[in-house]
């Protein structure tokens, strides 16, 4: 017998044993109880958890970020020698080497117009733009010492998200997705939230780089259709759905059972996740199981339309965390104020003040933020020196981000810039420790959470002797 | 029989298998590959890469933990705190490996992440076993290397099988192998399949429903599959799927990626010269040269002109307060990591900050590399706009003059009227100059001409006409100061053709006039008047009355053969004189062509005062030797120039000002123009970047004819314009004194002389008068005026040509009240007249001047080491150069010369890899040693061979191995081949995977029949899901409308930040750098997508619609056809009955649910048709659209 003949053969005897036929494997049970073929998926599914190399503390992240580089000497840093300098151009020593985007060295000092306080037991700094933020301070682990080597916005985004400002490399939430898979059954791993003004690199800020394309940040929509062609087409309706898809599974299942692929049965698997994510996306974006008080903690009923499509993406951020994804990245642009700096800062302040701290204290009262955490991120900071009236220019070697909860040390502020704001004073921070501890924190060894491409290990630490995990970061 | 019984196995434990498949193929593929082979460990491919990996960050350069460092033989071999590490020949006594293999958690090295593997052990202990050969210390410049792709092709004999019979030369490698394994190949796919599979793989397309019909109906004859294949090669649809697989590699896209991420509308032109090579089997290696290096072959052919487009696809940052060098810099090094790995799968990247860890590649040897590309600059050639966007243009066109003609009409209505207003203004006009006459005192000729004053207050001459003479009149004013001077030449019947000169035919040539004043009282000093601008209402190009304003006796003021006309010039005096100075510098940037992006520079200063200049100066950075000039042009009407002077000098070498001197004096006039050129030798320096030249490439002819400046690119340049130029024309002529004035009057002498070598033109009659107003010319009034009009205005109304009157006409109906607004918007709808539109392509041009490379220390651009000269790294075979130095063309011919070891291989690889869904070399884009090595090295060889010897032609290559039985057995799994070979790296069956995603796209476009197959051109844009385009930058996307949304996703216009969802969605790459193989994932949102996207619900629905309209076909006939569109096979009978049932249970649905169904049918249901069957049908052909095997290459 040939094998062509004996597959023939095979297939009239899975016909025969077959109870009554391919027809009868009804959508439910090959929804629910196919175990078999579930075991495949899942072995054979890039997205399935995975246990992480220690102790985890953090499960999930919300990653805000502000794209544009927001004013950390104007939100968290106050600098009040600058004060003393204001209208004085620093001395040649300090600008020397220095690179500058628009303004140079000639440029004033610019002590901040904004009204700065203590906040909390711990005593953190924030001016009077983060009124609700700064109510959060004691959970919040504030980084003084952020730095970083680029100092143009699209690059900058690139290491800050994906460690290098080289293009093709995975970005923070796609190596999580990678590390550890993901809790959700129905919804995906890493979702992309935006409002507002665009990031600028748009998609390859949430890139999969060179890891597969399933751990790419999928983005989500805070209204209509959630997710891309997640509706039928009209017509189409549920009934005819159902009928259609049992169909394709019996058809799909037929062609396994005479070519043996186990791709095929992979395929099946993902039919049957969209047919799940058809219902259960629609069910995340639906904000009316929350209560009223939710919603307006947040500002969802604001009538800006920005204010509240970023209100709506802190809560739906919330709601991800609660149905098991990994990694939530909300995008708001607009914050590169290189003229206008108190209006434009005002304004998006106001945007991102209230939701992000509704989001910090609804996740605490839900017990959630012990293991999600939130990071405020951005490319880079700005500069103590005035670009034209009222602006700043692009700061990379000093700046402020902060995080809370998933085990960060809240209440902590970590190092300082020296006095006007120039310099790392204590305990510098560069971007790739940072993302060794937020990774130490989900249990993962930057060291060995490695990709080989190009016959290289990468790592989101970068490839040499780079980032190391800052224990005082954690709690 | 092992087989049979197998075949027993029940359902489920077909799933475990399935289950437990996965965790078998590493070991499996490893001991697979290296059966049988017990070769030397060489430590460059063996030991360095773990050594590198997992040691040298503790006991390296850097560190040195316990006193111990690897990375360099002597002090590995002598230790560190613990005494000796490694004993060559002892494994057992090394302390080295007592610890890489220690179960002692706090012994273990390396002390972090994971244990070494066994296999890296057993392979450091073999090493040391065999003496610890260590090739060098690893500081070396140079390293070699014996990786197998960096020897020599050696092509093997074909092995010798038992079969009898004539095998195909692939078939005996592949099963010579299976035969050692004692596998037996799977049987030729069936003939559907076959079709299907080929038409895949070299077109891209699924075969028509027709073609299978043809095909099968085509089976007796012995020669259809080759006469398929023929067929197929020579469709223009193989060009685009396979120019596809280039465009991967050559990281092609129609943005320029950053934030900006601006469209690129012209990058197709180097994509269709893709597709456009590859159809007409260019030869890969000249396929190669020309991409490389097409700007440098001789004869200068457009094609490979275009084809340097490769480069072009590199990124470009046009964010605001980039450093620019620092992205050339990026895509240099782009553009050299491209080239090497997509045509020789080097992966070079590391050694841009230090020396490769693992493959034999200094740092040293990557700016060796580096340098070829490093003198390469962008240039954008003109190109023909396409047809569409030219028909756009003339309609436009048509349509605007049609706009031109009817407001014309309007003001050509105006005229009569118009002409009255302004003579009205003219008078009114002239009363505003008061020219008062002079009380002649004196009157006196040089050379004893007779000169008397006549009854007008003019100045007649008579007598004997002298050679050459001069006048001197003295006459009086009652003003106490002067402003202009007018000296009318007056038509006398006393004269030779009626004057108003002497000469024969009535012309004059007056070489020189001065004036002098003093008080009338005499109570102060006379001085000389500084005359600072003169015009005259006619003149001759040659001699304009400027001339008539030096000293120099061969310039002076004519007006040629004047019949009997007057003329009439006038002097302005400037209130004060000037001391001798410098004048003020100014630097002129020049124009920039933004079809060439080249910039055009010309210093000028603008000359403020009439004077003399002797000397000048200027800031250079010229080399030795270097030659620059220096003109003086002159503005003529009609917005033309004109070079007078002309000088040049040889620079010393000096940087700095430099002052220089004329070796004669220059006579200028106001508004003339001070230029500075060089002649082709390097001129300046950037003041900011020094290693950035400049480079006159165009100099000003040396004759004095018109020029126009904007066509001299004198400097042309991309980047950093930061330069300086002084120029300080000093007026050292006349030692002025300063005219005095009282309110007395004044006593003026004035010097009227003719002393040019063409003698007998003095002038015959003359008058004199002289003005105090305030703006003698008209010049502060009538700003508006321009020096044209003001000059036709001198001319008396009725001696004025047609082109002058016309000219002040138009000038005047656009100050005119009435006709202005009808004017204005004749002008601005002239302005806007429609332009031509240009096109240009992307291409590469070398440098004429070479641009240094250096080392970058550790990767940094401002950290620069040692310079380098360009070469090839040592490990490959030596680069022949044309010159003395190597170029960009010398490396295409390295690349391809068939002594590399690289590029043949990497070729026919990257072809089989296309042809088997996986290459022989399964990294694609890596043949260094931590890539995978090959399956098949010996067939790797052969077929690299054979390719150079079928004279690079793909289309040759790819009909070689598409006929074999290789590629023609069944892709079906066989689970004793599984067991065996998990991935099938042995090819006993062929491979079964998913398509890319512009094939799944143009697949359904296919199956809808809705494919519009027009090739090459623009991109088009599709549909994107709204709020899709929000989220990048510049966030206007247009999509395209009509059909030509329906073209091959080949022809989707690729935003590097704006990908469409759907080619994301199946792992189509992001086009920033090269990608030599595809992921092929499966998940939730691809179904999601074959779902419900709109253009594959399109599709669905179009096929779907088909079938319901075809009222005579029964529903299994409709079902074959459905199954034949989708997945070009019939289908079988279960399959048959189960989509019978779905018809069934659709149909059913739709009956009840008359709105659903009449949702779906559309707008255009089949006529007389139920609607609850068009709906059924659309549900059902989506349905069959949504089978794995539609997206599969079986």
């Amino acid at each position: 017998m040939t094998p062509q003949q004996q597959i023939l053969q095979r297939r009239r005897e899975f016909l025969a044993t077959s109870a009554s036929g391919i027809g009868t494997l009804a959508l439910a049970s090959l929804l629910k109880d196919d175990q078999l073929l579930a075991v495949d998926f899942e072995r054979k599914d890039p997205l399935a958890p995975k246990p992480p190399h220690f102790d985890a503390t953090a499960k999930a992240c919300i990653f805000i970020y502000l794209a544009g580089a927001p004013s950390h000497l104007d939100l968290f840093n106050p600098k009040p020698k600058l004060k003393e300098l204001d209208g004085q151009t620093l001395p040649d020593s300090l600008t020397k080497n220095v690179r500058f985007a628009f303004i140079n060295k000639n440029a004033k000092c610019k002590p901040t117009q904004e009204k700065f306080r203590r906040y909390g037991q711990s005593g953190m700094w924030f001016s009077n733009r983060l009124p609700h933020i700064s109510s959060c301070a004691d959970d919040i682990c504030m980084m003084h010492t952020m730095h970083t080597e680029a100092f143009n916005h699209h690059p900058g985004q690139l290491v800050m998200n994906c460690g290098d400002q080289k293009f093709g490399r995975p970005s923070i939430g796609a190596w999580l997705n990678y590390g550890l898979g993901t809790e959700s059954k129905n919804l995906p791993g890493y979702v992309v939230l935006t409002a507002g003004p665009p990031a600028r690199g748009g998609a390859t800020n949430w890139s999969s780089g060179f890891l597969p394309s399933t751990y790419q940040g999928v983005l989500f929509r805070n209204q209509g259709e959630p997710v891309l062609n997640l509706n039928n087409p009209k017509g189409l309706t549920d009934a005819v759905q159902r009928k259609s898809l049992e169909a394709v599974a019996d058809l799909n299942r037929e062609r396994l059972n005479s070519v043996l692929d186990p791709e095929i049965s992979s395929r099946i698997a993902a039919y049957e996740l969209a047919y799940r994510m058809q219902a259960a996306a629609p069910e995340l974006i639906d904000l009316s199981s929350e209560t009223k008080q939710t919603l307006e903690k947040y500002g969802v009923n604001r009538s800006d339309g920005v204010q509240k499509s970023f209100a709506t993406n802190c809560l739906l951020a919330r709601r991800l965390v609660e149905r098991g994804s990994r990694f939530i990245n909300i995008y708001h642009g607009g914050w590169d104020q290189h003229g206008n700096l108190t209006k434009d800062l005002a304004k998006n302040s106001m945007i991102v003040d209230q939701p992000i701290a509704a989001l910090l204290k609804d996740l605490k009262q839900r017990g959630l933020l012990q293991s999600t955490m939130v990071v405020w991120g951005t490319e880079f900071g700005r500069t103590p020196l005035a670009q034209g009236g009222d602006g700043r220019d692009h700061h990379p070697s000093a700046y402020s981000m902060w995080m809370a909860g998933g085990g960060a040390r809240g209440g902590y502020s970590h190092g300082d810039s020296d006095e006007i704001g120039w310099g790392i004073a204590d305990k510098p921070l560069h971007i790739h420790d940072f993302h060794a501890t937020l990774l130490h924190l989900f249990g993962l060894d930057d060291k060995n959470l490695t990709y080989r491409f190009k016959g290289l290990d990468f790592r989101l630490t970068g490839t040499g002797d780079t980032g190391t995990v800052v224990k005082e970061l954690i709690a | 029989m092992r087989i049979r019984v197998y075949w027993k196995v029940t359902i489920a434990a077909l799933f475990v298998f399935v289950a437990t498949r996965a965790s078998w193929s590493d070991d499996k593929d490893r001991r697979l590959l290296n059966s049988g082979k017990k070769t030397a460990i060489d430590f460059e491919r063996d030991i360095r890469p773990v050594l590198a990996a997992r040691c040298f960050a503790c006991h390296g350069a850097k560190k040195q933990e316990s006193g111990l460092r690897l990375d360099i033989k002597k002090a590995a071999l002598v230790g560190g705190d613990s005494g000796k590490a490694i004993i060559p020949g002892k494994s057992k006594q090394s302390e080295f490996i007592r610890r890489i293999t220690s179960d002692d958690k706090d012994e273990r090295m390396p002390p972090e992440g994971k244990r070494l593997t066994s296999e890296q052990i057993a392979k450091l202990t073999r090493w040391i076993d065999q003496g610890a050969v260590w090739p060098d210390d690893g500081k070396s410049l140079s390293r070699k290397s014996d990786h197998w792709a960096f020897q020599p092709v050696v092509r093997p004999p074909l092995p010798e099988l038992k079969s009898h019979g004539n095998t195909h030369p692939i078939d005996a490698f592949i099963q010579a192998r299976l035969a050692k394994e004692g596998l037996k190949p799977s049987p030729l796919a069936d003939r559907a399949t076959l079709l299907r599979r080929l038409s895949q793989d070299l077109t891209g397309l699924p075969p028509s429903v027709d073609e299978i019909e043809k095909f099968l109906s085509d089976e007796r004859r012995p020669d259809a599959y080759e006469r398929l294949v023929d067929h197929l090669l020579r469709s223009i649809h193989y060009g685009e799927l396979w120019a596809q697989y280039w465009l991967d590699l050559a990281r092609y896209a129609d943005s320029d990626g950053y934030e900006k991420d601006l469209p690129r509308p012209n990058a197709w032109r180097w994509r269709d010269w893709v597709i456009d090579a590859i159809n007409r089997d260019l030869p890969y290696d000249q396929f190669a040269v020309q991409q490389i290096a097409g700007d440098l072959l001789p004869g200068g052919a457009r094609s490979p002109l275009i084809a340097t487009g490769f480069h072009r696809n590199s990124l470009t940052n046009r964010e605001g307060g980039v450093d620019q060098e620092e992205y050339r810099i990026k895509a240099v090094k782009d553009r050299l990591s491209t080239t090497l790995t997509s045509f020789m799968a080097m992966t070079i990247d590391c050694a841009e900050c230090h020396s490769h860890k693992y493959d034999p590649i200094t740092q040293r040897e990557y700016y060796g590399l580096y340098a070829f590309f490093n003198n390469a600059d962008e240039k954008n050639i003109p190109a023909e706009p396409t047809a569409a966007v030219l028909a756009k243009f003339e309609a436009g066109k048509a349509a605007h003059q049609k706009k031109i003609a009817a407001v014309q009409a309007k003001l050509d209505a105006e005229r009569p009227e118009l002409e009255k207003r302004l003579t009205a203004w003219e008078q009114q006009r002239r009363k505003q100059i008061d020219w008062s006459p002079l009380k002649l005192v004196s009157l006196k000729s040089a050379s004893g001409s007779t000169i008397e004053e006549q009854p007008d207050g003019s100045i007649l001459v008579g007598g004997a006409n002298p050679a050459n003479d001069q006048f001197t009149v003295v006459g009086e004013t009652a003003l106490s100061k002067i402003t202009a001077i007018r000296l009318e030449a007056l038509a006398d019947k006393s004269l030779p053709s009626n004057g108003p000169g002497r000469a024969d035919d009535g012309r004059f040539l007056l070489s020189h006039f001065a004036a002098a004043s003093r008080p009338r009282d005499g109570s102060l000093k006379e001085g000389a008047l500084l005359l600072q601008d003169a015009h005259a209402n006619v003149e001759l190009p040659n001699f304009s009355i400027i001339g008539s304003l030096d000293s120099d006796k061969a310039s002076g003021w004519s007006i040629g053969r004047p019949s009997g006309k007057n003329a009439t010039a006038v002097f302005e005096v400037a209130s004060k004189s000037l001391k001798p100075a410098w004048l003020g510098n100014k630097l002129v940037n020049g124009s920039q062509d933004t079809a060439t992006q080249t910039y055009n520079f010309y210093y000028q200063s603008t000359i403020p005062v009439a004077g003399t200049i002797d000397r000048f100066k200027v800031f250079t950075m010229a080399k030795a030797g270097a030659a620059f000039g220096i003109h003086l042009i002159r503005p003529l009407s009609g917005g033309s120039y004109r070079i007078v002077y002309r000088q040049d000098f040889t620079a010393d070498g000096k940087h700095g000002i430099k002052e220089y001197q004329l070796s004669k004096p220059w006579q200028v006039r106001r508004g003339d123009v001070f230029a500075h050129s060089g002649n082709g030798g390097p001129v300046f320096r950037s003041v900011k970047t020094e290693d950035v030249l400049y480079y006159p490439v165009q100099t000003f002819p040396k004759q004095a004819s018109a020029v126009d400046l904007t066509k001299y690119p004198v400097f042309s340049s991309k980047r950093d314009y930061a330069m300086q130029v002084f120029l300080a024309p000093s007026v050292t002529s006349t030692d002025f004194i300063k005219p005095e004035w009282n309110d007395r009057g004044a006593t003026l002498t004035f010097t009227l002389a003719h002393n040019h070598a063409r003698p007998h033109q003095t002038l015959g009659r003359f008058q004199l008068t002289v003005t105090d107003a305030a703006d003698p010319l008209g010049k502060k009034k009538d700003t508006s005026v321009p020096d044209d009009v003001l000059a036709i205005l001198q001319v008396d109304a009725n001696e004025r040509s047609l082109k002058e009157a016309d000219r002040l006409l138009a000038f005047f109906a656009a100050i005119d009240k009435k006709t202005a607004p009808i004017k204005r918007q004749l002008d601005n709808l002239k302005k806007k007249t429609p332009k031509r539109p240009t096109a240009v392509a992307h291409v590469m041009t070398p440098r004429s001047s070479l641009r240094k490379s250096f080392i970058h220390r550790r990767g940094n651009f401002l950290d620069k080491g040692d310079e380098v000269a360009t070469h090839t790294p040592t490990f490959l075979p030596d680069l022949a150069a044309r010159g003395e130095l190597a170029d960009r063309l010398d490396l295409a011919r390295w690349v391809v010369n068939p002594s590399n070891p690289l590029t043949a291989r990497v070729a026919v690889n990257h072809i089989w890899a296309k042809l088997f869904g996986r290459g022989i070399v399964k990294t694609t884009e890596d043949f260094g040693t931590q890539g995978e090595p090959p399956t098949h090295p010996r067939l790797l060889d052969w077929l690299a061979d054979e390719f150079i010897r079928l004279g690079w032609s793909r289309k040759a290559l790819i009909k070689l191995i598409v006929t074999s039985e290789t590629y023609r057995r069944s892709s079906v799994f066989r689970p004793e081949l599984t067991e065996r070979d998990p991935r099938n790296l042995l090819l006993a069956r062929q491979n079964r995977f998913r398509l890319d995603a512009e094939r799944i796209r143009d697949h359904y476009l296919a199956a809808g029949g809705l494919l519009n197959r027009r090739s090459g051109g623009p991109s088009f844009r599709p549909e994107l899901p709204s709020g899709v385009a929000q989220i990048q930058f510049i966030n206007k996307w247009v999509a395209d409308k009509g059909d030509v949304v329906y073209r091959r996703s080949l022809y989707i216009h690729l935003q590097r930040n704006l990908m469409l969802p759907m080619l994301m969605t199946f792992d189509h790459p992001d086009s920033i750098v090269v990608c030599t193989r595809r992921e092929r994932s499966n998940t939730p949102l691809q179904a999601l997508t074959l779902l419900n996207a709109p253009l594959f619900f399109e599709s669905a629905h179009a096929l779907g619609r088909g079938l319901a309209a075809d009222k005579s076909a029964t529903t299994e006939q409709r079902i074959r056809r459905v199954f034949l569109s989708a997945v070009s096979r019939e289908p079988n009978r279960n399959e048959l009955y189960r989509v019978m049932r779905l018809v069934g249970e659709l149909t059913d649905i739709y009956k009840k649910n008359k709105q659903a169904a009449k949702d779906l049918a559309g707008d255009n249901p089949p006529p007389d048709v139920p609607i609850e069957e068009t709906a059924a049908w659309v549900a059902v052909a989506r349905a069959i659209l949504n089978l794995d095997e539609v997206i599969t290459r079986e």
